[in-house]
């Protein structure tokens, strides 16, 4: 189990911050953009090619992999953006872009306050194709023959799926009962295979509504529900 | 020897001060342990080394380089100029990315849409009913199906009804209509309460819900991104579609402020 997939309903947390700026330091907008960029220069998009030596995938499946498979202490402990700097620049690394001695010697420079100017000129179909990303997006919609399991009104039991790196489970509803509330039209694909998490290729997805208190006997609020969207595969009839 | 500074506070009086004295875990009272420690007879067993090398084999799980964010901007800063360099991006690139948030997506969108919803009760139902349609109505900048727009809901409030938008697993937000998610909405803190007690985290927002009012929350956990249609403010009959697009906030469009 990771704790990372558990968050709702965790207690002893003390009062949320309501800090309302996007960044919270300069730098964070830096990652930021290049982690759009990834995403739009990611393989699997149907886009023109370009100059970029950027040929592998890089999802949000990736980037949350790299926050859930985090120890679940530093995953509290880092910032959100610090959870970015570190997958993203592992990811580069790893995939062989750069070296860890190439990042450590520019980091080295920039903090002596002497960065180099980086060589200009790079293709300008790149900032193109991160433009087409963001306007078109990457709509996970496919026309698949499945036809809905369950109907609006359904009662279904969340399974308690073997989740190995990565879920879109979230851990509070897992062998817990819900009702349907809404039958999403079409199939929705996953941006990668979750393996025996079950998700990957299109299927059904529901908005399933859930009764606080059967979540949290006796310890949650009145007149409240709480609503998830999940992948057919995480439900089941129950018994 | 020097005694590492705890990783949060366990005194509550001054250092040293008679305040502390009652604390079981005071510094004096770790020092006089940490002392009787080192001059128990060694039996050779680890939990019995010296206290300096006991404190050293403790790890500093969270503790920040005293530079924490001057590295962080500086590997950030890294990252981007040897990308450039290789040609993976751009030097224009990343400021591109950014200058979109800042004039094609952001929640001047949603505002538009939730001013439209407030002036004209059928693109109002339209809206809850199916929302991409709705918004394709509008005469918005291109990319209201963009990235992370691809597939939105939006959840209309009503006196009777509130509603509140959450991502437990991370920070699904629809970029379209509300631009880029604040820090409140990613912090581990607001997406663990919001999900159990939601009327007492409005609540620290500022934000009194009755318990008469029905609590809706949206867990944001496959395509949908989620956002509010805030109820129309009173006393605000008779102005116009834009000067009301203009009272609208992003955080009325999470759910965690009124309009």
């Amino acid at each position: 189990m990771k704790l990372q997939h558990y968050l709702g309903g965790l207690e002893g947390l003390g009062p949320v911050t309501y800090e309302k700026r996007v960044f919270v330091e300069p730098w964070e907008t830096r990652i930021f953009g290049i982690h759009v960029a990834m995403m739009a220069l990611s393989s699997q998009l149907p886009l023109p090619a370009t100059g970029s030596p950027f040929k592998t995938i890089w999802t949000w499946a990736d980037l949350r992999k790299g926050a859930e498979s985090l120890n679940p202490f530093d995953y509290f402990k880092f910032r959100y953006y610090e959870k970015w700097l570190g997958g993203i620049s592992g990811y580069f690394v790893e995939q062989g872009y750069v070296t860890q001695a190439e990042l450590d010697a520019r980091t080295q420079q920039f903090l002596n306050a002497s960065p180099p100017s980086p060589r200009a000129g790079a293709d300008p179909a790149i900032d193109q194709r991160i433009n087409t990303y963001l306007v078109e997006g990457d709509s996970p919609k496919r026309d698949s023959a499945f036809s809905p399991k369950f109907a609006k009104g359904d009662k279904v039991f969340v399974k308690d799926v073997p989740t190995i790196e990565h879920t879109r489970l979230p851990g509070y509803l897992r062998d817990r009962i819900g009702v349907v509330d809404t039958v999403y039209s079409g199939n929705y694909t996953y941006l990668t295979s979750t393996g025996p998490d079950g998700i990957g290729e299109a299927m059904p997805v529901y908005c399933v509504r859930f009764d606080p208190d059967d979540l949290w006997k006796g310890n949650t609020e009145k007149n409240f529900a709480i609503y998830a969207d999940l992948y057919e595969s995480y439900l089941a009839k129950p018994n | 020897m020097t005694t590492p500074s705890p990783a949060f506070p366990i005194e509550t009086g001054a250092p040293g001060s008679e305040n502390s004295g009652n604390m079981r875990f005071s510094r004096r009272n770790l020092l006089i342990a940490s002392a009787t420690a080192a001059a128990a007879p060694a039996i050779g067993t680890a939990a019995l080394q010296p206290a300096q090398a006991q404190t050293m084999a403790i790890p500093q799980r969270f503790a920040f380089p005293p530079n924490r964010e001057t590295l962080n901007a500086a590997r950030a800063m890294a990252l981007e100029s040897l990308l450039i360099e290789k040609g993976i991006i751009t030097d224009k690139s990343v400021d591109g990315v950014l200058a979109f948030f800042e004039t094609q997506m952001g929640p001047f969108n949603g505002a538009k849409v939730v001013a439209r919803a407030w002036v004209d009760p059928a693109f109002k139902q339209r809206l809850g009913d199916d929302t991409p349609a709705a918004i394709a109505s509008l005469n918005l900048p291109k990319g209201m199906a963009g990235a992370e727009g691809e597939h939105m809901r939006a959840a209309v409030n009503s006196p009777t009804l509130h509603n509140l938008v959450i991502c437990t697993l991370c920070s699904c937000y629809p970029w379209p209509v509300l631009g880029l998610p604040p820090y409140w909405y990613k912090d581990p803190t607001f997406r663990a309460r919001a999900a159990r007690e939601p009327r007492a985290v409005l609540k620290e927002f500022g934000l009194d819900i009755p318990e008469s009012v029905e609590i809706k929350t949206w867990d944001s956990s496959a395509q949908i991104r989620w956002f509010v249609v805030p109820d129309r403010p009173a006393g605000t009959q008779g102005m116009s579609e834009a000067d009301l697009a203009k009272l609208v906030t992003a955080e009325g469009m999470m759910g965690v402020a009124k309009v």
